[in-house]
């Protein structure tokens, strides 16, 4: 309708002002751009399988730019496969993403950037990044050797478990320490936890929080999985969660039985066995270990004993060999009868205490004689004459000595593990 | 921790005696009073390597009350 005012603006409708702006993105943006931003929000609808994601930009932390976009069901059904095939994780929040998209005005629905494809290398390369500068952040706090440095007690008896009742590497894990077939007893506690995915981090922090201050109770911490596949275990690279592993009071053992590179938790865990059954394995040394250190001592109580008793009993005898002679001499000589009598019978009745003392002596160096248990299987191996304990005490190539029950064998080393 | 502990230096005490033994500064007397001493402390060292720890049942009871 028109006024009559001395100047006149002009007057549109809105959509003919959306069509206009319409036009302005058709024309600049007529073919779909590589773009690299942060998948901040993923919004899956399950029900129709449509992702309406929000695409972000960061810098120092604050929010520089920021549009919604949308993925089409089966577009989405293909990445998120490639990205499983290729990154080993879905696609989730927080990552960043290399993807294709038609820059969409709707004159309803606004500015849209429609995604056709994501380059799940980009994202891997940019997790390898975040990796190494995790790495990086943690040595520069001292943080990475602390664990290392905790010392595995002689006898890791009391085991705080950070794993999940249905997982094979538990069963695994928990079969070999109780069905050991030496008897060691070992105390082990479950503290269940999400092992992959993005639950984990929070999960295993929570349960490592909980052993921390239960920390008296225990020997050793250990970080059991496996089974499960390899998909979901980036939590394991996690700034977060590395970090109270590296802070926590007891040494932590990782089984965490993968095939893909050493994660950051691996690098930083006191030690790490890879596999569930190496944890145990590991533990089940320390035990023969020790167990191989009393036989030492034993044996060597035993030798030394025996020896001394041989000692003494063969001084004695020389002792009663150069008496009796002296005694019968004696007796021509002086004829003092009664007082050589007088001195063998207080000869003979230090012998007897003597070989009452030697008799008590010999019952408890029998008690300790290794014969039985050498019987039973054992055997103890000699390195350069003394009893070889672990396996850095040798190389390749050296000359052993197995001590059996009967007999012994020399051999030669091949291979070691330590 | 008391019981952490002992085995730690059982074993420690029962390689000095075994060193004591060795270095021959003991006489056949002593000696008896030696070995049951060693016997007693391979029987505590040995006990170790195949006892339950009572702690289990504290801690059980720690964590129920969380």
């Amino acid at each position: 309708m028109e006024t009559s005012l001395p100047y006149q603006p002009e007057v549109i409708t809105l959509s003919q002002l959306t069509a206009g702006i319409a036009r302005v993105f058709d024309e600049n943006f007529p073919v779909s751009l590589w773009i690299k931003a942060e998948l901040a929000k993923l919004n899956h609808y399950p029900g129709s399988g449509h992702c309406y994601p929000s695409l972000v930009e960061k810098e120092k932390g604050v929010i520089k730019a920021e549009i919604r976009g949308n993925i089409w069901a089966n577009d989405f059904q293909r990445i998120n496969q490639k990205f499983l095939q290729v990154t080993k994780e879905p696609l989730k929040e927080g990552i960043q993403i290399l993807f294709r998209a038609l820059v969409k005005y709707h004159p309803v629905y606004g500015l849209s950037l429609q995604i056709s494809d994501i380059d799940p290398s980009y994202t891997l390369g940019e997790m390898a990044r975040e990796k190494t500068e995790t790495i990086i952040r943690l040595k520069n706090e001292g943080l990475f050797e602390r664990n290392h440095l905790l010392p595995v007690p002689l006898l890791p008896k009391r085991v705080a478990i950070i794993s999940v009742n249905t997982s094979k590497g538990f069963s695994d894990f928990i079969n070999i320490l109780e069905n050991n077939p030496w008897g060691y007893a070992f105390s082990c506690i479950l503290f269940p936890a999400f092992l992959q995915g993005d639950k984990a981090v929070e999960s295993i922090i929570s349960q490592l929080r909980r052993i921390d201050s239960l920390a008296e109770y225990f020997d050793v911490v250990t970080i059991i999985r496996g089974g499960g596949g390899d998909v979901g275990l980036t939590c394991y690279d996690n700034y977060f969660l590395a970090k109270e592993v590296a802070l926590c009071r007891l040494p932590v053992l990782t089984g965490i039985g993968h095939s893909t590179n050493e994660t950051v938790v691996e690098m930083i865990a006191g030690r790490n066995k890879i596999t569930p059954t190496d944890v145990a394995y590991f533990l089940i040394q320390h035990f023969h270990n020790f167990s191989a250190r009393l036989e030492e001592s034993r044996l060597k109580i035993v030798t030394l004993s025996q020896e001394l008793i041989e000692e003494e009993k063969r001084g004695w005898r020389e002792l009663t060999r150069r008496i009796k002679p002296g005694l019968l001499i004696r007796e021509k000589e002086i004829g003092l009868k009664n007082k050589s009598e007088w001195f063998a019978m207080r000869v003979n009745q230090l012998l007897a205490n003597h070989h009452a003392v030697i008799e008590k002596l010999e019952q408890q160096v029998h008690l300790l004689d290794p014969q039985n248990i050498l019987k039973r299987g054992y055997s103890i191996t000699y390195h350069k004459g003394k009893p070889l304990t672990e396996a850095s005490g040798a190389e390749p190539g050296d000359m052993i000595t197995t001590r059996l029950y009967k007999g012994e064998i020399n051999s030669e080393i091949k291979s070691k593990k330590e | 921790m008391e019981k952490k502990v002992s085995y730690t230096e059982a074993i420690l005490e029962l390689e000095s005696i075994v060193t004591e033994i060795e270095q021959g500064e003991i006489t056949i007397d002593t000696l008896s009073e030696k070995v049951k001493r060693a016997a007693e402390l391979i029987r505590i060292c040995k006990s170790k390597l195949t006892s339950t720890e009572e702690d289990v049942n504290k801690i059980l009871g720690e964590i129920k009350t969380e």
